[in-house]
């Protein structure tokens, strides 16, 4: 007997229970449905928080001062200071890798802005150049960033909002003013611009904001909720705070040269200096995530598992009633294999045809669902295809046990139990 | 409603096929547990943190200075006390910890390092660490003028490793670099097992998961801090005097106020310090802003759509064998209506059997909502998380999935009441 003979045995098969195989389809639709929409938005959420952490600058490198933060370096302190700086330009310059180095001076203060009865804000007041807007992928929402004119002694005094800084000082746009203090004293600054937040998905996931107030200030930068001060040369010395010295690589594989560069220049080891490479950085958190997500799918695997009881319990039943018709073909000379094949192949045809309606289903769950979520599912042809299959895998395992007891039955028992 | 008789007689007569039927109700027993689950862990966890703050700390938040800028001094503790209003119990305690511990004698008289911390505070600490005094009295303000007697105050662990068998009042605990003696003025109660296996993020210190979470926290830029004098209970309690330090400094200052004000406390006394020119690491309990938040509602929805998922599959499924058994029935049918029951009887006794494997389902759903709650808290490593009772949730989860069950008995038991005896009878 061919294939094709086998098939079509099977569709009419079917096709005499309309009724019963719509349901068992319908079973096994929702559970790819499920399967498609769950992998789709967890993948979603791995796409959404890689394309997040990859606006925070891949190609940046960035020297900090390591107090407390690379193992015993916490006693005896040697600051990163202006001297440093120019040590990484030179040896930036000497690389030939064309970097551009980035200087920013980072202390906490505390903002008020005109949002009635808001509370101070604790934010990193982060003191730098026009450049740093290229340390990650900086977008303005409203006005601009800082400009050069905003660095000449006599200017007037401006600062630059992240956009979650914006929304709790309750500043709509570029022009409002806010109110910065610091060891005492207060200056008020013209807000020229609002800068758009770079995690999209910080409205839905609280993970990376938890331990916000526990972070250095370093790591503070880059929860953006900042506020940015034009870094204007000091009339008496340095300002107080922590300096940072940041290098954006051309490209990103440079960003391990460029690295050594910046260890080099700022003596990393002998001082306790802290160089690191957002891009590796970037890279173990997405890892670190991926982990996350793969124990999630636990979710889809519950949902098939049951959708595997249920279908195999219906077959189960549904093949008793089918004694005659299994006996009239084996008396017709189908091999056991056959009816087996026969049953399996309903099984799999079943959960495939379920499993196509399935799709569009958990396509417009997804959908719905991501719109609460706020990240958008990551829905492609593969997964489509990969949860059809899970779901024919399913229709077929769930076939056996029956198929393999309706093979079994002798021919002689099998007419007289349908009798 | 159905008739209590006929539910009886469905109940036997699922109980004939007793694992067909369990097979069958797997749909709403995992609908129902999955409704359950997450709602028993939030409600558990939620009630936990308000209901047992002190002992989880769930109100607190513990600051230091960032390391490389200015430490915390007694002038910031005595402007956060002055100037912090709208903190409902809001208290505040400077602790400073000796670096070198005291040792403690073992058994052959030898000396073992690290076992004992020195740590200076005010009487304020009582209370900021929901501490009780067992015996004998706290440090008091009058412990830290010049010229008192040097009084000190042990905690369980430390008198029992000091002065083992004995009584430890009025026993004298020598400091350090030749300060002299100070004289034990009392001793604390006991903390719980737990309060003392909770770090100031609210993590458990001994899960198999926190050393993860902490090497997590590294790389978004958490250190570890040097605060096992806190999950200790052997702890030389002194008045700040006993341990001076320059400018006044302090190693740490601990905050407390209500668990719901917690983290927009943190935000203050960091803004306060901030004012002050001092940079502060505020750390508090890591979970309990996210379960007092709002925002997780809108996560459970996800449950809800793998819910629903669950219960169409099961009601589908319900429907579905019902109808396949009303063929093997057929007879049974036509004898029931000869003797008289109407087509009401009929449809009645169908719907009865599928109401009876919705309360088979809900049943075992609920039990298994409970182990599913139970198995994700073990991958918990925060303190916090418990599981509760969630009466509502319970219920009306059970009676979506029972009435899943009988809105899919509706189909099966029309037909079986449109069955013709004479018809029924003529077909075995």
């Amino acid at each position: 007997m061919t294939a094709g003979a086998l098939a079509g045995l099977a569709l009419r098969s079917l096709r005499r229970r309309a009724l019963r195989s719509a349901l068992t389809a319908l079973t096994a639709a929702v559970a790819v449905a499920t399967v498609f929409a769950t992998r789709g938005l967890l993948r979603g959420s791995e796409v959404a928080l890689e394309r997040d952490l990859h606006r925070l600058g891949t190609r940046t490198v960035q020297a900090v001062d390591g107090a407390g933060f690379v193992p015993g370096s916490g006693g005896a302190r040697d600051p990163l200071g202006p001297a440093d700086a120019a040590a990484v330009r030179e040896g930036v310059r000497a690389s030939g890798l064309g970097a551009e180095v980035v200087e920013a001076r980072v202390r906490l203060g505390v903002a008020s802005g005109p949002r009635p009865g808001g509370r101070p804000l604790p934010v990193p007041l982060v003191e730098t150049v026009p450049a740093y807007g290229r340390t990650f992928d900086a977008e303005v929402l409203s006005g601009r960033f800082l400009e050069e004119g905003d660095l000449a002694p006599g200017a007037e005094p401006v600062c630059v909002l992240d956009a979650e800084t914006a929304r709790e000082l309750g500043v709509a746009a570029a022009g409002a003013e806010v109110a910065v203090r610091e060891a005492g004293g207060e200056r008020r600054l013209r807000v020229a611009g609002i800068l758009a937040d770079p995690f999209s998905l910080r409205v839905s996931t609280f993970a990376p904001d938890l331990s916000a107030a526990a972070r250095r200030s370093v790591h503070q930068l880059l929860v953006f909720r900042n506020l940015y001060l034009p870094r204007r040369p000091a009339a008496e010395g340095e300002p107080p705070g922590s300096l940072m010295i940041f290098a954006v690589a051309r490209e990103r594989g440079d960003a391990e040269a460029l690295h050594g560069v910046l260890a080099g220049a700022v003596r990393a080891k002998e001082r306790g200096v802290l160089v690191w490479s957002r891009g590796t950085w970037v890279r173990n958190i997405v890892e670190t995530a991926g982990e996350q997500v793969q124990i999630a799918n636990i979710i889809w695997a519950i949902v098939l598992l049951v959708a595997l009881v249920m279908i195999a319990t219906v077959t189960l039943v549904g093949v008793r009633e089918r004694t005659a018709e299994v006996a009239v073909r084996r008396s017709e000379g189908a091999t056991r294999r056959q009816v087996t094949l026969q049953l399996l192949l309903e099984g799999g045809m079943l959960a495939g045809a379920g499993g196509l309606l399935g799709l569009p289903l958990g396509w417009a769950a997804a959908d719905r669902l991501s719109t609460l979520l706020t990240w958008a599912p990551f829905l492609d042809l593969r997964e489509g295809v990969a949860a059809v299959g899970l779901g024919v895998a399913v229709g077929i395992l769930a076939a056996a046990l029956p198929a393999r007891r309706a093979a079994g039955w002798e021919v002689v028992e099998g007419l007289r139990r349908g009798a | 409603m159905i008739p209590a008789a006929d539910l009886r007689a469905a109940f036997r007569s699922l109980l004939r096929t007793p694992v067909r039927s369990f097979l069958v109700l797997q749909g709403i027993a995992w609908g129902v547990g999955i409704a359950i689950f997450p709602a028993a862990v939030l409600e558990g966890s939620r009630k936990a943190a308000l209901e047992r703050a002190e002992e989880l700390g769930t109100g607190r938040v513990s600051l230091e200075a960032e390391p490389g800028t200015r430490p915390l001094d007694l002038d910031d503790l005595a402007a956060l006390r002055a100037g912090l209003p709208g903190f409902q119990r809001f208290r505040v305690a400077p602790f400073r910890v000796h670096e070198r511990t005291l040792r403690r004698p073992t058994q052959d008289g030898r000396l073992r390092p690290g076992e004992i911390f020195l740590v200076a505070t005010d009487p304020e600490a009582l209370r900021v660490r929901s501490q009780e005094v067992a015996r004998g009295r706290f440090l008091e303000p009058g412990d830290d003028l010049p010229g008192a007697p040097a009084a000190c105050v042990l905690e369980p662990g430390a008198a029992a490793a000091l002065f083992p068998g004995e009584d430890p009042l009025g026993r004298r605990v020598p400091l350090p670099e030749g300060a002299g003696e100070a004289v034990v003025a009392g001793v604390l109660a006991p903390r719980s097992d737990r309060a003392l296996r909770t770090d100031d993020f609210g993590l458990e210190t001994d899960h198999f998961l926190s050393d993860r979470i902490w090497r997590m926290l590294g790389s978004f830029g958490v250190t570890k801090p040097a605060d096992e004098w806190k999950r200790t209970d052997r702890c030389v309690l002194l008045p700040l005097r006993l341990l001076p330090r320059e400018g006044g400094a302090v190693d740490t200052l601990v905050a407390r106020t209500l668990p719901q004000e917690a983290p927009a406390l943190a935000e203050a006394l960091r803004a306060a310090l901030a004012d002050r020119g001092a940079e502060a690491l505020a750390r508090a309990n890591l979970v309990w802003p996210v379960l007092a938040s709002k925002r997780i509602e809108r996560f459970l929805l996800l449950k809800d759509a793998l819910v629903l998922a669950c219960l169409a599959m099961g009601g589908v499924v319900i429907a579905n064998v019902m109808l396949l058994t009303l063929l093997e029935r057929t007879a049974e049918i036509a004898v029931r209506r000869t003797e008289g029951a109407t087509r009401g009887d009929i449809a009645l006794q169908f719907l009865a059997e599928a109401a009876a494997l919705g309360v088979g389902g809900a049943a075992l759903g609920v039990p298994l909502g409970f182990l599913l709650a139970w198995v994700r808290l073990q991958f918990a490593p925060f303190s916090l998380f418990t599981f509760a009772f969630p009466g509502g949730t319970v219920a009306a989860a059970c009676a979506v999935g029972i009435a899943t069950a009988v809105l899919a008995g509706v189909l099966p038991a029309r037909r079986a009441a449109l069955l013709e005896p004479a018809a029924a009878l003529g077909e075995p």
